[in-house]
């Protein structure tokens, strides 16, 4: 516990040993606690996706557990306004910290453990990979349990490398992904590797999968009650070099506030983004068709 | 480079601006830094803040 302050991007192990836990840690409960006490007293920063910097707070940390049992002793330790629930719960949050608490000591116990971890990966792409920091407490002996496979994930989205440790020649992303920096036996690699694929989809389920924004429009041109009235609109009109890049990372599903400026200048309303960003049919100007081409491959490349 | 925005639903109580710019949590995102940017990306922790702002 002494090692709180990891710095950069990745995820962590930390072992916390336990016997006889099903559905409920104490241990694991006390090891998060003093873990979110620790992160959010420690004047931590954090940096977005647009490379803007934030004091980290209870709110930029989620706790997930795959029990209800666990959640609710979490809850009943962390701090009031805690981000605490099952995986279930969280499908398509972010936040900048994720502490997943395994809760059961052995194998034999944990098989609700991977499969609610697996089941997330579904819908999710890298294309908006924040500073991910996962955190990772779990009794050590659930290392030796044979896990399935994340079914249906894209090929190199699944490993979890070890420095120094080659999975038998088959994975040949191995070195893409950052892996945290607990130092762990020899003996406790190979079930790592197999962890670690659970591992990484769940983080990146909880980190990539819908975002937030916020859109300004001028209610005598355009207003959020027109859009109430159109029930669906193709919003364009958009010039400043800066919005066009934060618009062109909009995809289907995301969420969108609408803010009216002049004399109102305040958010009104939400809409949702009912399709990709795409370039403006209606445009015609060459460069600005080279500008959103050069950032469609940015954003989609990985 | 445009977007296909469906309505969604009213806030319950619009946000303003000014509670933007008083608020800890908002004061340092684009919409009270940046009065000239017209779209911009809001962080999960930010979002949950107006909505709550917004009564909602």
């Amino acid at each position: 516990m002494g090692d709180v302050a990891f710095a950069g991007s990745g995820l962590w192990f930390v072992p916390a040993h336990h016997d006889a836990n099903q559905s409920s840690s104490r241990e694991e409960v006390e090891i998060v606690a003093e873990l979110v006490r620790a992160l959010i007293e420690g004047g931590i920063r954090w940096r977005d996706r647009e490379a803007q910097e934030h004091p980290l707070g209870l709110d930029d940390i989620l706790v997930i557990a795959p029990y209800n049992a666990q959640v609710a002793d979490l809850i009943a330790r962390l701090p009031t306004g805690a981000r605490v629930g099952t995986v279930d719960r969280f499908q398509g949050q972010e936040a900048p910290i994720v502490i997943y608490s395994m809760t059961t000591s052995t194998p034999e116990d944990a098989r609700a453990a991977w499969s609610s971890c697996t089941a997330p990966t579904a819908s999710t792409s890298p294309r908006r990979a924040p500073n991910v920091r996962a955190s990772w407490w779990a009794g050590p002996r659930l290392f030796r349990a044979r896990l399935p496979e994340p079914e249906a994930d894209e090929a190199g989205e699944r490993v979890l490398p070890v420095p120094g440790d080659r999975p038998g020649g088959t994975n040949r992303s191995a070195g893409r992904q950052r892996v945290g920096r607990c130092p762990i036996t020899a003996g406790q690699r190979r079930a790592r590797l197999r962890l670690g694929r659970v591992a990484v989809a769940g983080a990146r389920a909880y980190a990539l999968s819908m975002a937030r924004f916020l859109v300004k429009t001028e209610p005598s041109t355009y207003a959020f009650a027109d859009l109430k009235r159109d029930k669906r609109t193709v919003w364009d009109g958009v010039s400043n070099p800066v919005a066009l890049k934060h618009l062109a990372t909009i995809r289907k599903g995301d969420t969108v506030v609408v803010y009216h400026t002049g004399d109102e200048k305040q958010a009104v309303g939400l809409a949702g983004a009912v399709s990709d960003a795409y370039p403006d049919p209606k445009l015609k100007d060459p460069k600005r068709w080279s500008w959103t081409s050069r950032t469609i491959s940015r954003c989609r490349s990985r | 480079m445009v977007v296909d925005l469906a309505y969604d639903k009213p806030l319950p109580k619009p946000v303003t601006l000014a509670q933007v710019k008083a608020d800890p949590a908002l004061k340092a995102t684009d919409l009270a830094r940046l009065p000239r940017l017209s779209v911009m990306p809001f962080t999960e922790a930010e979002y949950q803040r107006l909505l709550r702002l917004a009564g909602a």
